[in-house]
């Protein structure tokens, strides 16, 4: 029984209530019931967050109520908006309510605008449609929201196309567009997944602000249990299209019934509390620390050429992707490597593994040089290294069953095997990362996506390696799944004496399971430290501001942390001194183009305790939000 | 933005350089030359007509001078209409040609875009099916199956239009010929412009448009209709390839005066300088159109525009 | 002995027996069974094949002499003296001759789909696979020739060198690589670009091993898409050259020949024209109909 039920407080002005709603979905495979039968309500100056994993149906519910079910899906039951009935209506008569009274914002921010429209066009015109504004009122009300919504320069803004804007610009055109007419309720859906987590966190500051401020209802559904944890009044939690449990938030994060949700909370990381996931999820003590490195990578620098102009044969700017990154890896080892969207570290994978050319520097593996190396020899050592990718379907042939997936680098390493060797082989794997083996023939579309990773890195184990390269091998995985399979590579790293590259935007994750972690700035190492080291006591000041944007499933904590916030605009990757973001004091004026000849100064990183090197930067005390 | 378009035309002239100089040779390593006629000439007569047309000339120097000849709009003299040049054979027919071609494609564009937007907007329903059925029509029976058949009905049993001829072309005798032609392209660009409607529709940012509140009108109009019709500009270089090789067959048919119908005879009788006219004449204008097309594709994508 | 874990792992290996899984191809051809119009197209296909193959063998007339038994011209169709379509112009039977039309029709639709399938794929898995400013210049070399009216060079082939039956399969062959070229080298871009393919380069495989093993089986589906469009593209240009008077030419026979004669007698005898475009309309049909059923089974997201 939910609060609501309980106590009905006559304060509580409802804005939206639905009942017994259900949404169909008629299928080539027959109807699939995405929401079955479910009820809630929201009232104003309140924000209901609605949690569940992926396939839960927490989307397609408020798709319903929205009218934007795709053209299969049906819905069914009750659904009223302040007392009148608003499910199923036709699309004239429910613009009475979308867009003005009730609106609604997206996951992906860029293709949820318009490409082929100026953002001020955008704006404008629900202003012109709801409200009957002149054209000029309608263009001051939008620039003054933009401005709310704390766009700078907001009125080049208005003349701009959605994607000259960032991904974090482009949420915030989102939320202004869906203010512009006062609504009663504002749902956003995933608002904040395709973000950083430093952007993150300034839209939810924006979404909290909101609600208090103007006293907007708001829905949050979101699978990210720390998102909810500082915003939200009450939350439900979904599951199969059903609501397993209702409650406050301090309800459900503090004396959680269901086991569903005792599942998610306890599978959720914990950037502050690490050992809260068991001592299954815990580096372990493997590491080798008196041997030679296995892998030591010396200025690795990656460079690709974009091309920035020029009229007939083109001028090119190096986009530096990985700008000089030295580190060292021991047997047994765990490293985690951390940074935001383009901060290099995919590339920086790539570049260790010999997937892509290096432009400078060196990796060194088990004391030889690779530079030194033919490709066919650099072929032959890949036994020694493997890497599990991101999207696990995308990462195995969709015509190749499972097994021959898995048997691929035997069949290149091993040619000598019988065909029943490599079978009994690949059963043996298949057991081991918690496949059944009579499953060796199938195909990976009919798995899910953490079966379809199990098998990712069974290939990956098969020979079994000396390392491998984890590039962001749980981030598409819902936190169930995820615990599961960081569970899996642990386990097989004190099998085996495994060392791991684990690269992760995810800085929960990489506490969970790293022995050492290396934070990256556009291609820079800006601080690398023992993983407790740098959680506990981060000096560079884009580590402190990563570490607070995290949000923490505590709602205590939570809502008591203070955020950190980075000085002004990010740099373009293009800027040859981007580098020197935090150390403005070294940057010289350059002509556009820059000369070729132009080297920037390059921050050395220091020591400042033993194993904990920090990049120089300018002092600086990041503003508080 | 400029200098892409310097670009393109950089690659255009070379482009139109080899076509003539492929035509020019292929033409010239025809066994048999255009003189060879019923009766057999007397040498001396043939060697003058040979000197007239510098066919006596070595190939490398007669290439030259046609060459040169071209730059300046000059296509030399008609192989077989003695007393014509080729560009004053084209001057007569290219009008019609022009005028058939454009109504056609014109005509075209517009059933189709609508039939295709009105077919992705009814998804699966009967009005849907029926179009596309339509449309399979349009694609599998050629224009010289529908062109008969439409003037045995409409011009001889009912005597509603002209069977044949161009009349200064007069509206009466184009309905036929643009409809015939028409067609095919009709089928094609409601095809094209009914799936990649139904693909924006889908979209994130047409829902996001209808979670705006805007009526159905304005989201189909205004941020559906844009992008649904991009790939149709990308099509028009094609679809005028497409319309002028089209045209060969209708104006035969109707008994037009076009350069599709000089080309014909031309090539049936070897008539080499106007059958090489007509190809770069073509090839220019494919090239030209196509030009335009990606010009006016970057004018109307914005994300195109900032890659260039 | 038998330690638990082994038997454990002995029982779950030897418990059950291994499931077979649903290939791609599986799911694909389920799909395709169903799929009515499809499946139709494909029996009625089928049955104009067997009919072009061996109708004429039985019939008692031949396709390039006058009828024996009427002798007459412009004979309507009658079953009497086994005319179903009726006698042309010279009084050669229309139902042989029908057949006849399509034994070339379809043999150059067979024929030149197969040279533009060459040639489109290695050009196209080529520029796909090296990428970079190969691929640059290739594809811009094909962006210049669509722009080529390609058809009046093929007019001009079939002038300069006389009206040959191979050549013409070879040049419209030549005509209609272009478009698949450019399936095969979108699709091979993308493919490369997936992460399974930057899997297999990390276990160790070669560059060959890689395009043989993951990136062709991959490209497949798409191109037998393309190849049963092209059939009737190619069916429609030869028919087209031969109704100008440029492609077949007598005593051979083409649907197109047929059409040019039926549209000089259209109102005299209406079968001369009806029967082999009835017949050519049918079989486009067929191919399309098969054409896009298989895209929508390959690719079942895009319906």
């Amino acid at each position: 029984m939910s609060v609501a039920e309980a106590m009905p407080a006559p304060t509580r002005e409802l804005v939206l209530t639905a009942q017994d709603l259900s949404v169909t979905f008629d299928t080539p495979d027959g109807a699939v019931h995405a929401v079955k039968g479910v009820s809630l309500d929201v009232a104003a100056g309140e924000c209901l967050g609605i949690v569940g994993e992926s396939g839960s149906g927490k989307s397609q519910l408020f798709l319903s109520i929205m009218g934007l079910l795709a053209s299969n899906g049906a819905a069914a039951g009750k659904a009223q908006f302040k007392g009148a009935d608003i499910l199923n209506l036709s699309p004239q008569a429910l613009n009475a309510y979308r867009g003005q009274k009730m609106t609604m914002i997206f996951q992906d921010p860029l293709t949820s605008l318009t490409p082929h429209m100026k953002i001020g066009r955008q704006l404008i015109e629900v202003l012109t449609i709801h409200q009957e504004l002149t054209r000029g009122e309608a263009e001051r009300r939008a620039l003054e929201m933009l401005e709310k919504v704390r766009i700078p320069l907001a009125a080049r803004r208005m003349n701009q196309y959605p994607h000259e804007l960032s991904g974090g610009m482009r949420q915030r055109v989102m939320i202004a567009m869906s203010l512009l007419c006062d609504p009663d309720l504002l749902i956003a859906d995933e608002p904040t997944t395709a973000l950083d987590v430093t952007v993150q966190a300034q839209i939810l500051d924006l979404l909290r602000e909101l609600k208090d401020d103007l006293g907007t209802a708001i829905v949050l559904i979101t699978h990210d249990m720390g998102v909810v944890a500082g915003i939200c009044d009450r939350i439900n939690v979904m599951q199969h299209g059903t609501f397993v449990e209702t409650g406050t938030t301090d309800e459900i994060f503090y004396r959680p019934q269901h086991d569903y949700t005792k599942m998610l909370l306890a599978a959720m990381p914990r950037i502050d509390e690490p050992a809260k996931a068991g001592p299954d999820i815990a580096p372990p003590d493997t590491v080798d620390t008196d041997g030679p490195p296995l892998l030591t990578a010396q200025d690795v620098k990656v460079h690709f050429p974009i091309r920035t102009g020029g009229l007939l044969f083109g001028q090119y700017t190096p986009l530096r992707a990985v700008d000089g990154v030295s580190f060292s890896l021991q047997r047994g080892e765990t490293l985690g490597i951390v940074g935001e969207s383009g901060c290099g570290k995919s590339t920086l994978a790539r570049a260790v593994l010999q997937l892509v050319t290096l432009s400078g520097g060196s990796v060194v593996w088990a004391g030889a040089d690779l530079a030194a190396k033919s490709k066919p020899q650099i072929r032959d050592l890949r036994e020694e290294f493997q890497i599990v990718f991101q999207y696990p379907l995308a990462s195995l042939d969709p015509r190749m069953t499972i097994g021959e997936s898995i048997a691929q680098p035997l069949r290149r390493f091993k040619p000598e095997l019988e065909p029943e060797a490599i079978k009994a082989e690949v059963r043996g794997m298949m057991v081991k990362v918690g496949l059944e083996p009579r499953w060796i023939n199938r195909y990976p579309h009919e798995f899910s996506g953490g079966q379809n990773q199990r098998v990712g890195i069974a290939r990956a184990m098969i020979l079994k390696p000396k390392m491998i390269v984890c590039d962001e091998a749980v981030s598409a995985l819902d936190v169930s799944i995820q615990a599961q399979i960081l569970k899996l590579l642990l386990d097989l790293q004190k099998e085996f004496g495994l060392s791991m590259l684990f690269i992760s935007h995810d800085l929960s994750v990489v506490r969970q399971i790293s022995h050492r972690v290396m934070v990256l700035f556009l291609g820079r190492i800006v601080e690398l430290a023992d993983r407790d080291q740098i959680y506990d006591d981060p000096r560079h000041p884009y580590t402190q501001t990563l570490i607070s944007a995290v949000p923490i499933p505590d709602p205590v904590k939570e809502r008591a942390k203070v955020r950190l916030k980075l000085p002004g605009e990010l740099p373009s990757p293009l800027d040859p001194q981007a580098g020197l973001y935090f150390m403005p004091s070294k940057r010289v004026d350059l002509p556009d183009p820059p000369p070729a000849s132009f080297e920037p100064y390059q921050p050395r990183l220091e020591e400042v305790t033993p194993g904990h090197f920090v990049a120089e930067h300018d002092p600086y005390t990041p503003p508080q939000t | 933005m400029f200098g892409y378009i310097l670009r393109r035309l950089l690659i255009a002239i070379p482009t139109l350089f080899v076509i003539i100089t492929v035509a020019f040779f292929m033409m010239r390593a025809a066994p048999g030359g255009p003189f060879d006629g019923e009766r057999k000439l007397p040498p001396e007569v043939e060697a003058n007509i040979k000197a007239a047309y510098d066919l006596d000339k070595p190939l490398i120097v007669q290439y030259g001078k046609y060459l040169g000849g071209v730059i300046q709009g000059d296509f030399g003299p008609s192989f077989k209409q003695k007393d014509f040049t080729v560009t004053e054979l084209i001057g007569q027919g290219f009008p019609v040609s022009l005028r058939l071609g454009l109504s056609s494609l014109l005509f075209a564009l517009a059933v189709g875009i609508t039939l295709g937007s009105f077919a992705a907007l009814n998804q699966n329903r009967p009005a849907d099916y029926t179009v596309m059925s339509v449309a399979m029509v349009g694609i599998t029976i050629p224009a010289f199956v529908t062109a008969p058949i439409l003037t045995l009905f409409l011009g001889v049993y009912w005597g509603l239009l002209p069977v044949a001829g161009w009349n200064d072309g007069a509206l009466r005798n184009m309905i036929l010929p643009v409809f015939t032609l028409a067609l095919p392209q009709i089928a094609v660009i409601s095809r094209l412009v009914r799936g990649s409607m139904i693909e924006v529709l889908r979209s994130n940012y047409v829902r996001t448009a209808r979670a705006k509140g805007l009526p159905e009108f304005r989201v189909v109009s205004q941020h559906a209709f844009k992008a649904g019709l991009l790939p149709l500009v990308s099509y028009l270089a094609p679809a005028t390839a497409a319309v002028t090789t089209g045209s060969v067959v209708i104006e035969r048919i109707f008994d037009l005066p076009g350069i599709g119908d000089y080309f014909v005879s031309g090539a049936l009788n070897r008539d080499y300088t106007l059958v090489m006219g007509v190809v770069i004449l073509y090839s220019a204008l494919i090239i030209v159109l196509n030009l335009v097309a990606d010009v006016a594709y970057s004018f109307l994508d914005p994300r195109v525009r900032a890659g260039q | 002995m038998i330690f638990p874990w082994n038997r454990r792992t002995a029982t779950l290996m030897e418990e059950a027996a291994d499931v077979e899984g649903r290939s791609l191809w599986d799911d694909a051809m389920r799909r395709l069974r169903a799929n009515k119009l499809a499946m139709g197209s494909l029996y009625t296909l089928g049955a104009i094949i067997i009919l072009a193959l061996f109708a004429p063998l039985i019939s008692p007339h031949a396709f390039d002499k006058v009828s024996f038994i009427c002798g007459q011209i412009l004979a309507p169709p009658t079953m009497a003296g086994f005319h179903p379509f009726g006698t042309d112009g010279a009084g050669r039977d229309l139902f042989v001759r029908t057949l006849y039309g399509a034994r070339i029709s379809l043999a150059v639709g067979l024929i030149a789909t197969s040279v533009a399938l060459t040639i489109g794929i290695l050009y196209g898995a080529i520029a796909g696979y090296i990428g970079g400013v190969v691929d640059n210049v290739m594809m811009r070399i094909v962006d210049v020739l669509y722009a080529v009216p390609f058809m009046f060079f093929v007019i001009i082939l079939m002038v300069v060198f006389g009206r040959n039956f191979v050549l013409l399969f070879l040049a419209i062959g030549a005509v209609e690589w272009l478009t698949m070229a450019r399936i095969v080298r979108g699709q091979t871009l993308s493919i490369r670009k997936k992460e399974f393919i930057e899997a297999a380069e990390a276990a160790g495989l070669g560059r060959l091993q890689i395009i043989a093993r993951h990136v062709i089986p991959n490209v497949i589906g798409p191109v037998i898409v393309y190849v049963t469009l092209t059939i009737p593209a190619v069916i429609l240009a030869e028919s087209f050259l031969s109704f100008l008077g440029l492609g077949i030419q007598e005593p051979l026979t083409s649907w197109g020949v047929l059409i040019a004669e039926g549209k000089d007698e259209l109102e005299t005898a209406p079968w001369m024209l009806i029967f082999p475009a009835i017949f050519m309309a049918v079989t486009l049909f067929c191919f399309n109909f098969i054409g896009d059923g298989l895209r929508d089974a390959l690719d079942p997201k895009d319906r």
